[in-house]
């Protein structure tokens, strides 16, 4: 699968949301998104699985977080 | 059958993780009415309101503002606050909401009246009123707040214990009045309930909302661990040692006030190393607030250190109330007011983004957040504020002031309310439009299938 990196973590609100939500709607079949964020976005998590995606958070090496996000449907990405 | 595209996904979406935006947006309008009130008080009122601690219209006013505006403003914002900082949503928003709401209102206008008039008829109502607000609201949040792992809720939750706390002893003072017969010496806990209030309930949860919104809205770095993990527990400590026979309470008030001044220069030191140095009146707020507050724990610590030098040398004969406008008023206040002029264009557009996401098309229709208040207006805010909060402290000092603080009350609620009133009638022609899109988006989709 394809990684599709995006860095959010020097946006201010509500940018971060905005940005990730038009990457989920042009994400491609066979790739994810790893979204690095300084904060756990509560409120993204509480949309993901009504949109069809899953997710898993880990600690991030350049944020504080980074949120992988893929399609339920799809494969689910390798997780380091 | 295909899997669902992401924007189909979201406009099945039942989101329930944020109320709807008139949920909050009630409380903050209502708020500001009554600092209009206050200050239309002062206006009829003159310098009497400011002879003595324990003036009818000082008792009045101090309700008015405490429950009125700042707590008004905190049970609206807890709404919105507590699912994004990973605790549960608030369970039928709009019904909590309405209950709340009214009782909170109506409760504190007749709690206000019965203190001026010192009325049991009056008080047993505003106990009743109250009472309905607060058994509503206070457990529905409380079991939100106690979602697992959502370590940013630990200050908001202990602020919320000190507000029962403070409940608590004012529901007892209030029923002294409401029930003479009882015997309750009610004056015996006036300082507790005030520290509890002010102390606890506000400035804890300045702080624990602090923690989150000053990294998330100004992209500064995370507040140091240290600071996190201590100040809370230090700030509980200091008010338990306040409420024990002295000497504690003055070891309580050197926690308190170190730790505060700490949490002050901790604040003011990641806003100046932000990340985007645009002008923003949130800032100004944080930055103008924190310093005043700076200053009125200063002098409280002093005054605990020092008492015989402190208080006499100052010739301030409400040594007390001019603390309370600065620590409140021009400290809480500013920093409260300045936190509402980012939160309420934030949560519009967070609402406008959700209900446009089904057709990309209509996100045109998302105005920029700074259309939502304006930073003029905002700018104007603060700086109006300031000003209030500087006149009435200089009533405390000259009494015959009074009518010039009402009158910048007035204006400086006013103000607050025309700007959030604006805001929801910008959401409202964005909704609108954004609407109108996606009914023609669908309405298209019907002919072509």
């Amino acid at each position: 699968m394809r990684e599709r990196r995006i860095d959010v973590s020097e946006l201010e609100p509500p940018q971060p949301m905005t940005v990730v939500l038009e990457a989920l709607q042009a994400l491609a079949e066979d790739e994810y998104v790893v979204l690095a964020h300084r904060r756990e976005p509560f409120p993204l998590y509480a949309m993901l699985p009504g949109l069809g995606f899953a997710h898993r958070t880990r600690k991030g090496r350049a944020t504080a977080f980074e949120v992988l996000i893929w399609r339920r449907a799809g494969p689910t990405p390798e997780i380091g | 059958m295909s899997a669902p595209t992401a924007a189909q996904g979201i406009a099945n979406l039942r989101d329930d993780s944020l109320p709807p935006l008139h949920v909050p947006l009630r409380f903050f309008v209502t708020a500001t009415v009554f600092l209009v009130l206050v200050g239309t008080l002062w206006l009829w009122q003159g310098e009497l309101v400011f002879v003595a601690r324990w003036s009818p219209g000082m008792l009045a006013s101090t309700h008015l503002l405490t429950l009125g505006f700042f707590t008004m403003i905190m049970f609206g914002a807890l709404f919105q606050v507590v699912p994004v900082l990973g605790g549960r949503p608030v369970p039928r928003p709009g019904l909590v909401a309405t209950i709340t709401h009214l009782g909170l209102s109506g409760g504190t206008l007749l709690l206000s009246a019965g203190l001026w008039a010192m009325s049991p008829g009056r008080m047993q109502f505003a106990l009743v009123l109250l009472g309905c607000a607060l058994v509503v609201f206070v457990p529905t949040v409380a079991v939100c707040l106690l979602r697992r792992h959502a370590t940013a809720l630990r200050p908001v939750r202990f602020a919320g214990l000190a507000f029962v706390v403070t409940i608590g002893l004012g529901v007892l003072m209030a029923s002294a009045i409401a029930w003479p017969g009882l015997g309750i010496a009610f004056r015996a806990w006036t300082d507790l309930h005030a520290a509890c209030g002010g102390l606890g309930w506000g400035m804890l949860l300045v702080i624990g909302v602090g923690y989150q919104v000053v990294p998330m809205f100004h992209v500064t770095p995370p507040f140091p661990n240290v600071a996190t993990r201590w100040t809370v527990p230090a700030v509980v400590l200091g008010l338990v040692l306040l409420a024990l026979p002295a000497p504690a309470p003055i070891f309580g008030t050197v926690a308190i006030a170190g730790f505060g001044l700490a949490h002050v220069a901790v604040t003011l030191s990641l806003l100046h190393r932000r990340r985007r140095r645009r002008p923003d009146a949130t800032v100004l707020a944080w930055q103008c607030g924190l310093v005043i507050l700076g200053i009125a724990l200063l002098l409280a610590l002093a005054d605990a250190v020092l008492p015989a030098t402190v208080r006499p040398s100052s010739r301030i004969g409400s040594f007390d109330l001019l603390l309370a406008v600065l620590f409140a008023l021009g400290g809480l206040g500013t920093i409260v007011l300045g936190m509402l002029t980012k939160i309420v264009p934030f949560l519009a557009f967070l609402h406008l983004q959700r209900r446009a996401l089904p057709v990309l098309a209509a996100t045109r229709e998302l105005p920029p957040m700074a259309e939502f208040l304006g930073l003029a207006s905002a700018r104007a805010q603060v700086v109006l504020h300031l000003v209030t909060a500087a006149a009435i402290a200089a009533t405390v000092l000259h009494p015959p002031l009074t009518a010039v603080a009402g009158a910048l009350l007035i204006a400086d609620g006013a103000l607050c309310a025309s700007i959030l009133l604006r805001a929801a009638s910008r959401y409202r022609r964005a909704a609108r439009a954004i609407d109108r899109i996606l009914d023609t988006a669908k309405a298209t989709s019907q002919i072509t299938t």
